[in-house]
């Protein structure tokens, strides 16, 4: 009975699914690009590929035939991006002026196409935290990816 | 024995008429404040009443969150006293919103539940059209729903408490059958909002106060 009840309570959050539908391992190569983007947009997309290579993820490259695509678009202040996990797609918020916020916000989105989930910022510090626009990826952002993947060097 | 009939009828007729007389003495006036009403099964009035109408922010930052600044709801609402001059409203209000999203893919709706309790001031409590003023306490809750949102860097959380304090005026028109018709106009002030960042990386969060304008039909006893 008390198992029972664990599971609906567990069932009935549903907040976080097991996993995007779409996922990279971030040690084969995954050609990312942005075929809009402008200069400071490109400069964004660039510090958040080097923020995960930082971190040894060696499969993210430039490309001009994306794999996984950057698109940026107009949404409500709040939303700062998105990871369409169907079409292999990171969308960013057009009004995010500041490089680094941009940088950290694709490189929480690219954390989501590596199959990364949100960390409540009350349990750890993360790129992965909900609302993150300041926090580059962790040594135990690193250690999860690796869980996931394996480690790629 | 004419006389004897003159009296038969006098005293049948004043029989007949008491009641009547009594009874329109009883019942109170337009303007009284009397705090019984005899034509009412309950003697005071109690109505139940199911409306919708239109709600919103009245922060900028919340409206920028949301698709449009006028979103829906829907409420029901008891009122225990309605021909009284001091009502009790006790009210359940839902409200939903899209989320101002990224793209067509990600959808998110705002998701408001809000259960109130307010003393109400009937300013013509025993005349058929009774405008009204009230205040009270409440609780409030938001959902962000829409699976999308779990992939997405945002500053909304999925989902917030919080008391609010609703506040407004409105009109109610009653007939002798018991049918109701309501008017409602609401400030809402919530009094601890922890919803959506006030600015990117803020840890202060946007204001959450509503306002709200319904109708609503019901009936009373």
């Amino acid at each position: 009975m008390r198992g029972l009840l664990l599971f609906l309570l567990f069932a009935g959050c549903g907040s976080q699914p097991s996993s995007a539908t779409i996922t990279f391992d971030p040690c084969t190569p995954t050609i990312v690009a942005s075929p809009t983007a402008s200069a400071d947009q490109q400069a964004s997309i660039d510090d958040a590929i080097a923020m995960w290579r930082e971190r040894g993820v060696t499969g993210l490259e430039i490309g001009d035939r994306p794999m996984v695509t950057i698109a940026f678009r107009d949404a409500a202040d709040a939303v700062h991006g998105f990871y369409d996990d169907v079409n292999a797609t990171v969308f960013v918020n057009l009004r995010l002026q500041d490089r680094a916020q941009r940088a950290v916000t694709i490189a929480h989105e690219l954390g989501h196409a590596f199959g990364l989930l949100h960390i409540a910022a009350d349990v750890r510090p993360s790129v992965m935290n909900t609302g993150n626009v300041t926090i580059s990826p962790t040594d135990q952002d690193e250690a999860e990816l690796a869980t996931l993947w394996g480690a790629c060097r | 024995m004419k006389k004897i009939k003159i009296v038969s009828f006098l005293v049948t007729a004043s029989a007949l008429t008491a009641p009547l007389i009594a009874s329109a003495e009883d019942e109170p006036g337009i303007y009284s404040y009397a705090w019984n009403e005899p034509r009412l099964q309950t003697g005071i009035g109690v109505s139940a009443i199911l409306g919708g109408g239109i709600t919103g922010f009245t922060d900028q930052t919340m409206r920028d969150t949301v698709s449009s600044d006028v979103g829906g709801l829907w409420n029901l609402r008891v009122t225990i006293g309605s021909h009284i001059p001091l009502a009790l409203d006790l009210a359940y209000v839902g409200t939903a919103a899209n989320i101002n999203a990224l793209t067509g893919t990600q959808t998110g709706h705002l998701v408001g539940t809000t259960a109130e309790g307010a003393l109400r001031w009937n300013m013509l409590p025993h005349y058929s059209v009774n405008p009204y003023a009230f205040a009270g306490i409440g609780w409030q809750r938001y959902d962000l729903t829409g699976g999308s949102f779990t992939l997405s860097d945002s500053g909304i959380r999925d989902t917030d408490n919080s008391v609010v304090f609703p506040m407004g005026a409105g009109v109610a028109y009653r007939d002798q059958s018991g049918f109701v018709a309501d008017l409602h106009g609401t400030f809402r002030a919530n009094a601890r909002a922890g919803l959506v960042q006030e600015s990117v990386g803020s840890d202060k969060f946007a204001p959450m106060h509503t306002w709200e304008a319904s109708g609503a039909i019901g009936y009373e006893f």
